[in-house]
């Protein structure tokens, strides 16, 4: 394995990010701003080894790597104009754990390296790569093309191919730079977005309850593994979960910079499944909702819908309608993939009793894939319906999500009968979880735990006030 | 303060002896974490890409290993090697249930190898066949003659090809 490589990719992702922040504008959290501009800089990447062959050019180690320089340098630019208001992190800035979060630690941080190991040790097996991103990616570095003589084989038996290039890309990028099994941009994905996802949970909750909360959403073995089993829909439940996050704080505090955000987030989600589109489209009534609420002219609202449409559609346009249709020698029509029968709705109410029965709330199934998480959350939020009755604007958003992603994956379903229930729409069912711990975070009754929790820790007597405290109002105050 | 704190602590420890009781958490934790066909300590010895595929794949890596060996040693060269893929159920049929063969696509992922199924519209071009030999072993044999290629797909023919 190449050091050297991982090392100068992760700081071109990084610096990427970091320059897409800065052109739109968007401030957060030190740490909160790395872990994204990770993970922004990384999907930006995957459109390289793309659009060379889009470009119809060689996929060389200096082509890709030429791009990667020219992509860092442009998305510098931005930031390094604005170097003087650059903050480096200070003592104040460490925020060192409680002597509790230590147990927790160690085990997340022991998970966090066996899901790293194994992202480097194993190579790829899953079917859907071996017949589709994978192969095409190992082949194009031997023959400098994604469409390679992988289409010369017999490919009766498969559609991976049909996938959009995210993977691909990416596999060509770490297999180049990095390692042969390339595979570790994953790990780049995960272990920022856990970071995120915790800080997210501590800022509101008593950190105990947050790192419990936490616990619960590692400890799904179906989520888990797919950490370091390479497919699409880990990368898509996080560009999903961080579009609607801004989204939401583009309700919070209508910040544009955060709207565009979440639709760059929302396209990447596209970009690697490209059915998300659909869900996207179940999110515009959410947008539309809150910005009539918020009394801003219709014409505004109008475009914004039109804008958190358009560009995700742009990048599916680009998939399927430039590259599969026009790039790949083998004629695929995707109308022939949807339901012939649209107005039998009976497929879409039996899938969608299928998520529950068969998947999420089955006693065998279910609690293999994900244990006892969707117990705890249906727990919670009764709890919540029953003794707090109050919802914060953020707990709204994600109930919406969480909705959202459970009529959308039956919708899918029943549009593309392809998409079956035990893969499809149960790895698509990811989307659901983190949508649930943000959720958590607005929680009712984890928040009273929490005051309770947080004035017996400090001493404080009366808790009654502390403990229906409101939310603040900015949850990731603005820090240059 | 520290009291608390460390009463804080007890209960984390105590939670998390209660959360990885509970069965289903147990049989990830046994099955999936500290497996022990997925021990660490041998990992670590694996360190190049082939000792690792090797790992990964294990009969089927062998098998694709033995068949590039053989295609570089044999006396019968052909120009563009086509191995004719039995179906998984024919072997099985006939006592070969150690491994399962891939599809054409991923056959070729891992041999750089162009294979067919009975029912690929090349399949004529066949010109390499994988038999059984015997309990859970094959054989990987030229194909000299069209006649030769029609027994093969004679004998393969009451078994589709299947993943």
């Amino acid at each position: 394995m190449s050091f050297i490589g991982l090392f100068t990719l992760l700081l071109a992702h990084f610096i990427t990010g970091r320059g897409l922040l800065q052109l739109l504008q968007v401030k957060v959290r030190l740490l909160f701003m790395v872990c994204l501009s990770f993970i922004s800089g990384t999907a930006i990447a995957s459109f390289i080894p793309f659009f060379l062959e889009l470009a119809h050019q060689d996929i060389t180690p200096i082509s890709v790597g030429a791009g990667l320089a020219v992509v860092t340098v442009l998305f510098s630019i931005p930031w390094l104009l604005k170097f003087k208001q650059w903050r480096y992190p200070t003592m104040a800035d460490v925020n060192l754990p409680e002597i509790y979060e230590w147990p927790f630690f160690a085990i997340f941080g022991y998970l966090i390296f066996l899901s790293v190991w194994r992202c480097y040790f194993y190579p790829p097996n899953a079917r859907d790569m071996l017949s589709g991103p994978e192969v095409m990616a190992e082949l194009a570095l031997k023959e400098k093309h994604i469409i390679n003589s992988l289409f010369t084989v017999d490919l009766q038996s498969t559609n991976n191919y049909l996938k959009p290039p995210f993977i691909t890309s990416l596999q060509i990028i770490y297999k180049m730079f990095v390692q042969p099994v390339g595979q570790l941009w994953l790990s780049v994905f995960f272990v920022n977005f856990i970071v995120i996802l915790f800080a997210l949970l501590r800022e509101r909750l008593h950190k105990l309850v947050a790192c419990f909360a936490l616990l619960f959403f590692f400890a799904m073995p179906e989520v888990f593994g797919y950490t370091y089993l390479m497919l699409f829909d880990y990368s898509n439940m996080i560009f999903l979960f961080l579009g609607m996050y801004f989204l939401h704080q583009f309700f919070e505090e209508k910040l544009n910079s955060h709207f565009y955000l979440s639709v760059f987030l929302f396209t990447i989600a596209t970009y690697i499944r490209t059915e998300t589109l659909i869900l996207i489209g179940f999110t515009t009534p959410l947008l539309i909702f809150n910005m009539y609420k918020d009394k801003i002219a219709l014409p505004k609202i109008a475009l914004n819908t039109v804008v958190m449409m358009a560009i995700p559609a742009i990048v599916y346009f680009l998939c399927m309608n430039v590259f599969v249709k026009h790039y790949i020698p083998i004629k695929y029509d995707v109308s022939n993939d949807i339901n012939k029968n649209l107005g039998d709705l009976s497929p879409f109410f039996t899938r969608l009793s299928e998520i529950s029965t068969k998947l999420l709330f089955d006693p065998k199934v279910g609690v293999i894939y994900y244990c006892y998480f969707p117990q705890l959350f249906i727990l919670v939020a009764a709890i919540d319906a029953i003794a707090f009755r109050k919802y914060s604007k953020e707990a709204v958003t994600a109930l919406y999500g969480i909705g959202m992603v459970y009529v959308g994956l039956a919708f899918i379903g029943y549009l593309l009968p392809l998409a079956d229930l035990m893969h499809t729409t149960k790895r698509g069912l990811f989307k659901l979880f983190p949508m649930v711990m943000l959720y958590y975070r607005n929680s009712g009754v984890l928040l009273y735990i929490s005051a309770k929790l947080t004035d017996w820790e400090e001493g404080k007597s009366d808790t009654s006030k502390t403990a229906t405290k409101p939310l603040p109002k900015k949850p990731m105050p603005a820090k240059a | 303060m520290t009291y608390k704190k460390i009463i804080l602590l007890a209960i984390a420890v105590f939670g998390l002896l209660i959360f990885f009781k509970a069965e289903p958490y147990q049989n990830w934790i046994d099955r999936f974490i500290l497996n022990p066909n997925t021990v660490l300590s041998e990992q670590f010895t694996r360190k190049t890409y082939e000792e690792r595929k090797e790992y990964r794949f294990g009969n089927l890596y062998m098998l694709v290993d033995y068949i590039k060996k053989n295609l570089d040693t044999t006396s019968f060269k052909t120009k563009e090697p086509l191995i004719l893929l039995p179906p998984n159920d024919y072997l099985k049929s006939v006592g070969v249930d150690a491994f399962s063969l891939p599809e054409p696509s991923i056959f070729y992922y891992h041999s750089g190898v162009k294979a067919v199924w009975t029912t690929s519209p090349n399949v004529e071009q066949a010109n390499w066949v994988i038999i059984p030999a015997g309990a859970n072993n094959v054989a990987f044999i030229p194909i000299r003659s069209k006649e030769e290629l029609h027994q093969h797909l004679q004998t393969f023919s009451n078994f589709k090809p299947t993943l």
